[in-house]
């Protein structure tokens, strides 16, 4: 599965680190695009391409939840979000969930085996999705 | 766990959380244990980094790490698995991401014991013979380390209801 990933973080060395442990934790074949800010990533996501975000909580210009909002605001088609932040608090990941429309969290630090068990169900859910989409359009073509 | 606090002050409640985050954290993103030394030592040599961050809510805190040039350049590579130079603003990036880390976890241990909390954004600065004033009405608290990285501190600043902290 390949998949057009959004990687939004203010920190240089940290967009690196996660793209580097994505592509570890072989969850999918990532095609990266990377964000310094939520206002950055408003301007990079693309609402054909993007097929997922990663996305830091605390950053200049606009944080991690305000872009999450206008993102849900904004778009009809559902695109899969992960909030990765040092932000552990239950009242902050609550929030994160609840409010805004993140699906997943990764607490800061993490690790590849980490990053991979927690994802690995909103994969397997964009897989059965892909599959479905792929056989609807076979069986037009067919 | 137990902490060496040879530069305290008083008024300085939950303060430990910062030295115990510290071990926490250095675990967690380099693989290594933190040894709090018995006496605070001036690491401010031939290069050092420094970066604060402030936490604001039922504590006003500026929280702090600082980690001379060898120490900094240790701790970077093994944080984000390749060599970074010291002079570099990646470096910077490095070492504001640990302390970002550092404040997360503080912010969780105090949330804990019911102190509420919000952190900012990190500031890094990158000097020679650098050292934190602070004044003379704040309470402060720093504790040295030893590692496998080299030396470190790490500090928590008190401020008093609006006071500037510097």
């Amino acid at each position: 599965m390949q998949i057009n990933a959004l990687v939004v973080d203010d920190s240089g060395i940290m967009r690196k680190m996660v793209m580097r442990t994505l592509a570890e934790s072989r969850l999918a074949q990532f095609i990266f695009t990377e964000a310094e800010d939520g206002l950055d990533a408003l301007k990079k996501f693309d609402p054909k391409k993007t097929e997922m975000a990663f996305v830091d909580w605390n950053m200049p210009n606009m944080n991690g939840i305000d872009f999450v909002r206008k993102i849900r605001a904004n778009m009809k088609r559902h695109v899969p979000i992960v909030m990765i932040t040092t932000e552990g608090t239950m009242a902050k990941v609550e929030e994160a969930l609840d409010e805004a429309g993140v699906d997943s969290y990764i607490v800061k630090p993490f690790t590849a085996e980490v990053v991979r068990k927690k994802l690995e169900p909103l994969f397997a859910k964009l897989s059965q999705k892909s599959k479905k989409s792929k056989g609807f359009f076979s069986k037009l073509a067919g | 766990m137990d902490t060496v606090k040879t530069e305290t002050t008083s008024g300085l409640e939950h303060t430990e959380c910062v030295a115990e985050a510290a071990v926490e954290i250095f675990n967690a993103t380099c693989g290594v244990t933190l040894e709090p030394l018995a006496e605070v030592e001036n690491l401010a040599g031939d290069g050092v980094i420094i970066a604060v961050i402030s936490l604001v809510g039922d504590v006003e805190w500026s929280v702090f790490l600082g980690l001379p040039k060898d120490t900094a350049s240790a701790a970077a590579a093994k944080f984000a698995g390749f060599e970074i130079p010291f002079e570099s603003a990646d470096m910077g990036d490095a070492i504001g991401e640990l302390t970002n880390m550092l404040a997360g976890q503080v912010k969780a241990l105090l949330d804990q014991r019911g102190v509420k909390a919000d952190i900012s954004l990190p500031s890094v600065m990158r000097a020679d013979n650098m050292s934190i004033l602070v004044q003379r009405d704040s309470a402060g608290e720093k504790t040295c380390f030893n590692s496998p990285l080299g030396k470190l501190w790490t500090g928590v600043i008190v401020g008093h209801g609006g006071s500037i902290v510097a």
